[in-house]
């Protein structure tokens, strides 16, 4: 056997074929996707009764109140269908108690799961990119208990490869609803902006942010929330927070959202510790303007109005939602059973 | 196999060599990945097991700091006894260095593969070299220089592992686990068994300056091509320690003078070369150097009449008991040993007086003042000492933060770890990189001694980068992410921004606005770098932290003869007063939480906030 050891060409092109479709199915997994992804996000049913639900309730009843208040928007079922994927996402990224504000409450996180379960959800996943370590951070701020012995999983997407990009400017019109022409900063920085794939591939996306002060945002509820999930923050601090954040919530449209306003940071937002009050109250909606304007009233120290908050004037202008609380039907409810 | 030479008693010697050695590497590597983060926190394994094998450590700190560590004294006093029984067989049987050494060698050098090389075998210079080697260091070490870790087997072999085989296996791993979640498997085994693979993913690290590192193992491995086992014959340190130990070891070699047929099989392939002068001078007795024999117990199965016993008699007392095979004398005079000792000193001596380690007033510090060491570290000149540049501690920093120096330090520094926060902050709550430490060269610490008692350096605002100082623009990452409440904003006016942006500057009455720019407190900041590394502004972040004020005085609560390295120079400067040296800075801390806090003023500094 004088060919013995050599490689026959017949072997050659055998293990060279074999080795390009290993590889080339392997390099996808380091791959961007070449073209932008859209939301498959179901969109937001129409508001059914009221426009914005807020239901207060007693320290000990804040799973019973947010249960409420989602029944008052028409029932889970009306958000989550038998079989979807939700994707929830809670404030749970910094390193502080409950009492200290800075997160989604854990009765109210662990109430939405358990509905979300009832209501046949496939794959629940509470979603936020934290800026602490994420797993003292969950540990902390409740969220780890919150989801124990549910199917909900935790996750922080650390890593860029589970993102994907979205166009976001390909979402923002060239002129605001009064007919004036809108610099999209998107577009004239060009600024690429990614969300997770768990977001852009669920059925269901439920926001569920903590009424917060914030510093730089003024205030931070469902529309800065947002803020909470994607890959490239640093160049919204850059290019100007508040026209970034009426951009993002043009692309991305939640599903639900659910304003945890229990107890409000009102100063030194986002983090804290600062000053908390007590409103004891969960908010729901499906416009983030509206919800947002309706929950500025909660930020009682700084006297936060919903015209001093420069993101929710932009996405008003840009049609995203309603931001006078005229023009809404909103339905106050005082305790869970009344 | 019945027609095959030697001794079938000795086959299974080697079958349990091979085993131990298998397992034993397969010890390391579980160990290795034992330590990676998380597993760290959550796992209590037992970490620093195979640094700890390591007496050269232990030998060389004790020189460096004039103290034993008992402490570490345990498993590496061990490996001497075994040694001073049956000579070298740490280097044959245990060492994960010597094994991968092997396992190159079978699918590199044996016969057949790409790299055969006959004369490999036979070839016995160079052995004094690793003599030289540790007397050198050994000199070096008595000033504190330390020369040997660059050679140390346990170290090299750690080493090689977290910077150059940890990050491929990492990428590699996470991005099977990433193609999973791309095809569906992942979803399919979460629905299915409710596992989530997703948090299987490794920490994904990368190094600066991986490359000696790889070159060095590459070095290492490559050397095998001309000398078998190259490194372990004449370059390893520890090795060199253990060959003189060896010299008294009560497991020999015996040989038959009447049934040597002089075939050199055993000189041929014996490991390290131990045998020697069988083919000169054949009516000279055989010369075993129990010195370089690692105990492999090829020779004993492979000689054809069976003349080899290698046995463990304790020294007879009567004449007419039969003598072990006499020893070959280390070929180095004595004029040598003190010449190479010499040298290390001159070495060691010469690096200590270098200019760069005296700056006046700022002696205790690096010079270079981006060279942020990890917390815990011992004060500069004790933490070059202690260091065994192991990469332990890049390995467990969570965040990667932890990065291999290459001249940052000096040469004295190479492979020592660096803070650098533009990669990866000191994480607030993290005790990793002090747990894992072999040597406590990063003391262990608890994360309250990170806010109190510990400084990595200061933060800087750069004020003609920051977007809030020099654009106006509301940015407050840097005051948002710090635990430690040390970066504080203030109202400034400024007149060079415009009153209302769609006006002109140039406007009558548009000049001056006011702007919240971002300060550093001093007293709070401890230099962790997460300000630093969340900074928006790119890629020369305007909040950077320096060395200055770093304070590495630090005493661990834990620290004695019996549990914990004892560093004289350190605990005596500072043994009394730095408890109430951070009284200060405990009280103004909790004089924020209290004022920020609405519940009135809380009763601990020390919960989590």
């Amino acid at each position: 056997m004088a060919d013995k050891g050599k490689l026959s060409r017949r072997k050659f092109l055998e293990i060279a074929g074999g080795a390009a479709v290993l590889g080339g199915l392997y390099s996808i997994t380091f791959q961007d996707e070449s073209a932008p992804a859209k939301p498959r996000l179901r969109p937001a049913p129409a508001p059914a009764g009221a426009d914005i639900v807020a239901v207060e309730g007693a320290p000990t009843d804040y799973a019973a109140i947010t249960e409420r208040a989602i029944n008052e928007m028409g029932g889970i079922e009306r958000f989550v269908k038998k079989g979807d994927r939700v994707a929830l996402s809670p404030n749970m990224g910094w390193m502080r108690t409950p009492e200290q504000a800075a997160a989604t409450h854990p009765d109210v996180l662990r109430k939405v799961v358990e509905m979300c379960e009832r209501a046949g959800a496939s794959r629940i996943t509470c979603i936020d990119y934290t800026l602490d370590d994420w797993q003292m951070a969950f540990d902390i701020c409740g969220a780890n208990a919150a989801v124990k012995g549910t199917k909900a999983t935790l996750l922080s997407p650390t890593d860029e490869g589970m993102y994907r990009e979205v166009d976001v400017a390909s979402f923002v019109p060239a002129k605001t609803s009064e007919g004036a022409p809108y610099d999209c900063v998107h577009r004239a920085n060009r600024l690429v902006q990614k969300v997770p794939r768990e977001i852009l591939e669920a059925d269901s996306f439920i926001v569920m942010p903590i009424v917060k002060d914030h510093e730089a945002a003024t205030i931070t509820i469902s529309m800065k929330k947002l803020m909470g999930n994607i890959w490239n923050r640093k160049d919204y601090h850059r290019y100007g927070l508040h026209p970034c954040i009426a951009e993002l919530n043009m692309a991305l449209r939640p599903t639900l959202i659910l304003a945890d306003a229990t107890r409000v940071l009102q100063t030194r937002g986002p983090k804290g510790p600062g000053e908390v009050t007590i409103p004891n109250q969960v908010v729901a909606g499906v416009d983030p303007v509206a919800v947002d304007a309706y929950c500025t009233r909660f930020l009682t120290v700084k006297q936060i109005t919903p015209d001093q908050v420069q993101h929710l004037m932009l996405a008003a202008q840009m049609g995203r939602g309603q931001i006078d609380m005229d023009k809404l039907k909103i339905k106050e409810i005082s305790g869970a059973n009344a | 196999m019945a027609s095959e030479p030697g001794n079938a008693g000795a086959r299974w010697i080697i079958a349990l060599r091979r085993a131990t050695q298998v397992i034993t590497f397969a010890a390391f590597v579980l160990l290795f990945f034992g330590t990676t983060e998380p597993s760290v926190q959550r796992a209590s394994v037992p970490r620093g097991f195979f640094m700890s094998l390591d007496f050269l450590n232990t030998l060389k700190n004790a020189i460096a700091s004039h103290h034993v560590a008992v402490y570490a004294l345990g498993p590496g006093l061990l490996i001497l006894l075994l040694t001073l029984w049956g000579g070298r067989i740490f280097c044959g049987w245990l060492c994960p260095l010597g094994t991968s050494i092997d396992i190159a060698d079978r699918l590199l050098f044996r016969k057949g593969r790409l790299f055969y090389n006959p004369k490999r075998t036979e070839t016995r210079r160079y052995r004094n070299w690793k003599y030289l080697y540790l007397l050198i260091g050994l000199g070096a070490i008595v000033f504190g220089v330390d020369l040997l870790t660059f050679g140390d087997p346990l170290s090299l072999i750690t080493r090689t592992f977290a910077l150059c085989f940890y990050c491929p296996f990492a990428y590699v791993w996470n991005g099977a686990i990433g193609l999973g979640d791309h095809l569906g498997i992942l979803r399919a085994v979460a629905r299915i068994t409710g596992v989530d693979m997703n948090s299987w993913r490794l920490v994904p690290l990368a190094f600066f300056n991986a490359w000696p590192a790889l070159l060095m193992f590459i070095g290492v491995i490559g050397l095998s091509a001309y000398q078998e086992r190259f490194w372990c014959r004449n370059l390893c340190p520890y090795g060199a320690l253990l060959a003189l130990l060896s010299r008294f070891a009560v497991l020999r070699h015996y040989v038959s003078k009447e049934g040597c047929i002089h075939c050199r099989k055993c000189e041929g392939l014996s490991r390290m070369g131990a045998y020697e002068n069988l083919d000169k001078r054949v009516q000279d007795p055989i010369e075993h150097n129990i010195g370089e024999c690692i105990q492999c117990f090829r020779c004993e199965t492979i000689c054809p009449p069976d003349v080899i016993q290698i046995q463990a008699r304790m020294p007879g007392r009567s004449p007419d008991a039969v003598k072990p095979e006499p020893q070959a004398d280390i070929d180095m005079g004595r004029r040598r040993v003190l010449a190479a000792i010499g040298v290390g000193m001159l070495w060691g001596a010469t690096a200590r007086a270098n200019a760069g380690n005296y700056l006046g007033k700022m002696r205790r510090y690096a010079k270079n003042n981006r060279a942020i060491r990890p917390p815990g570290a011992l004060p500069e000149r004790q933490f070059l000492s202690a260091c065994t540049r192991c990469a332990e501690c890049m390995k467990v920093c969570p965040t990667n933060g932890l990065q291999p120096a290459l001249l940052e330090t000096g040469p004295e520094g190479f492979w020592t770890p660096l803070l650098t926060p533009a990669i990866g902050p000191c994480a607030e709550k993290c005790t990793a990189c002090g747990d894992v430490c072999p040597t406590h060269a990063i003391r262990p610490f608890s994360w309250q001694d990170k806010r109190f008692k510990l400084k990595l350096g200061l933060a800087n605002v750069n004020q003609s980068t920051c977007i809030a100082w020099n654009g106006g623009r509301d940015c407050v990452v840097c005051a948002e992410v710090c635990p430690y409440s040390a970066v504080v904003f203030r109202d400034k006016m400024d007149d060079g921004l415009a009153k209302d942006d769609t006006r002109p500057i140039t406007d009558p009455g548009n000049r001056g606005k006011t702007k919240r720019v971002p300060t550093v407190d001093e007293k709070l900041c401890t230099g962790c770098g997460i300000c630093e590394y969340h900074c928006p502004v790119l890629p020369e972040h305007s909040i950077v932290v320096y060395t200055m004020q770093e304070d590495r005085d630090f005493r661990p609560a834990q620290e004695g003869p019996l549990d914990g390295f004892v560093r004289p120079h350190w605990q005596s400067r500072k043994s009394a007063g730095k408890d109430t040296e951070y009284e200060a800075t405990r009280e103004e801390y909790k004089r924020r939480q209290d004022a920020a806090s609405p519940g009135g003023p809380s009763s601990s500094t020390g919960g989590p906030l």
